[in-house]
């Protein structure tokens, strides 16, 4: 088979990505049930949800052709009502952390954008972190460039929504200095649902992969990471110390056979 | 039983570590092994080989997960009972429906270069797996790490049959792309 090389590499996917999909997961309502919801619903949502769009307009994105069905915009305020979202967190060593390809920088953040994205009807609320580069540990960036993040959560001190995983990114907020290592998107990073595809690369150039372990702030409390779970940089107080980690890491990871 | 136990009959070379794991594991192994093979006599015969290669490599081998790491050995003895039977056909057998479909990857004369370590070709699928949203990674490797039909994808994660096809293509095609893009298939 010319594909054997394929295959055999597929078969060495991380294991939390094969274990993650052999878990068995709840099955989704019937199609009867969902139908007799969805007729039950409809009289009263057509009217509402035909004047919402034309009152909400095409998204505040321009959007290419990759991104189907899906429309986004930027919020001033978040809805109420404890919107949750949960997602499940891989586990991860430092060594897939920074073998991995993100860019890694310091800076400062200059803006946070609430945003809802649309696909097809199914709400998502994320933001758009943009960070000013202040010193550039990995990555073709420069010093004095702003850096537009996609994060899975909104930000805010008055949201009330809670989105798991999402911890440290919920904390930032306009002025903190951080270390930031965001993932780099191309016209392939793609996110799809409800018969919807948002091509991620149209709403911001990196993302957080998730919102815990890709960035280190120095908050009025103190320095705040992934202690633990991922990190363990004892005597770690300022990010001074967390540069001189990342730099011993990236040079491990660069000469591991 | 849980893996903490089992891994230590394997550890204490009590042969009920494979009798346990069996218990455990052998039934999700004999379906992955059948996928590929077709055969349940076949993916039996796979998964006892499993079992016994797991016997030999613990310990040393101490797994995280017991369950991925027979999976893994089976997958990969499978494999190559299925490559094994194609060379005796001279090349001549049916392929299961999820290889046909990865071959697509690789079109016309082109070949995944042979050059290429299979640590680096390796280190790009998880590239391509760490971009891809979560319900898409899971439905790509239930079809091309576990090689499930479509039907049994789409019940397991409650999508349409036309969906899981939808979301197999475009990422097939993305991986093909990075894959030439960055020089593994020339």
């Amino acid at each position: 088979m010319k594909t054997d090389l394929l295959v055999d590499a597929i078969g060495d996917a991380r294991e939390e990505y094969v274990l993650d999909a052999g878990t068995t997961h709840p099955k989704k309502k019937p199609a009867w049930l969902k139908l007799t919801a969805a007729a039950a619903c409809l009289a009263l949502l057509a009217g509402a949800v035909s004047l919402s769009g034309l009152l909400r307009g095409p998204g505040d994105y321009m959007l290419s052709e990759r991104s189907e069905n899906v429309r986004v915009y930027r919020l001033k305020d978040l809805p109420k009502g404890g919107v949750s979202a949960s997602y499940n967190l891989m586990k991860l060593t430092d060594e897939d952390i920074f073998s991995s390809d993100t860019v890694i920088f310091r800076g400062t953040v200059t803006d946070i954008e609430n945003i809802e994205v649309d696909m097809n009807g199914e709400s998502f609320y994320w933001s758009i972190v943009s960070v000013e580069v202040s010193k550039v540990l990995r990555g073709g960036l420069t010093v004095g460039q702003t850096v537009r993040i996609r994060a899975d959560t909104p930000i805010g001190g008055d949201v009330d929504m809670w989105v798991e995983d999402n911890g440290i990114v919920s904390m930032l907020r306009v002025g903190m200095e951080g270390i930031f290592m965001p993932a780099p998107y191309d016209a392939d990073s793609l996110f799809g649902a409800n018969g919807a595809w948002l091509c991620l690369g149209d709403i911001a150039p990196y993302g957080f992969r998730d919102g815990v372990r890709w960035v280190f702030l120095r908050t009025e409390t103190g320095l705040v990471f992934e202690r633990d779970a991922t990190y363990s940089i004892p005597g770690a107080h300022t990010l001074e110390d967390i540069e001189t980690y990342i730099r011993a890491m990236l040079e491990k990871t660069a000469t591991r056979p | 039983m849980d893996d903490g136990e089992i891994l230590e009959l394997f550890r204490a070379r009590n042969t009920d570590a494979i009798a346990e794991s069996q218990k455990k594991y052998g039934s999700r192994c004999h379906t992955l092994a059948q996928n590929l093979l077709g055969s349940a006599q076949d993916a039996e015969e796979a998964v006892n080989d499993a079992l016994n290669a797991a016997w030999d490599a613990i310990p040393p081998a101490c797994p995280r997960s017991l369950g991925a790491f027979l999976g893994k050995i089976t997958r990969n003895l499978a494999l190559k009972r299925l490559r094994d039977a194609n060379v005796q056909k001279r090349g001549g057998g049916i392929l299961p429906a999820p290889l046909e479909e990865l071959e697509t990857c690789v079109p016309g004369g082109a070949r995944v270069e042979e050059a290429v370590e299979a640590r680096e070709l390796s280190r790009a699928v998880n590239v391509f797996l760490d971009a891809l949203p979560r319900d898409d990674r899971r439905v790509f490797l239930r079809r091309y790490w576990y090689f499930d039909e479509v039907k049994a994808i789409a019940a397991r994660f409650g999508f349409s049959e036309s969906k899981v096809k939808m979301i197999l293509k475009r990422r097939r095609d993305q991986l093909a792309a990075q894959l030439k893009k960055e020089g593994y298939i020339v």
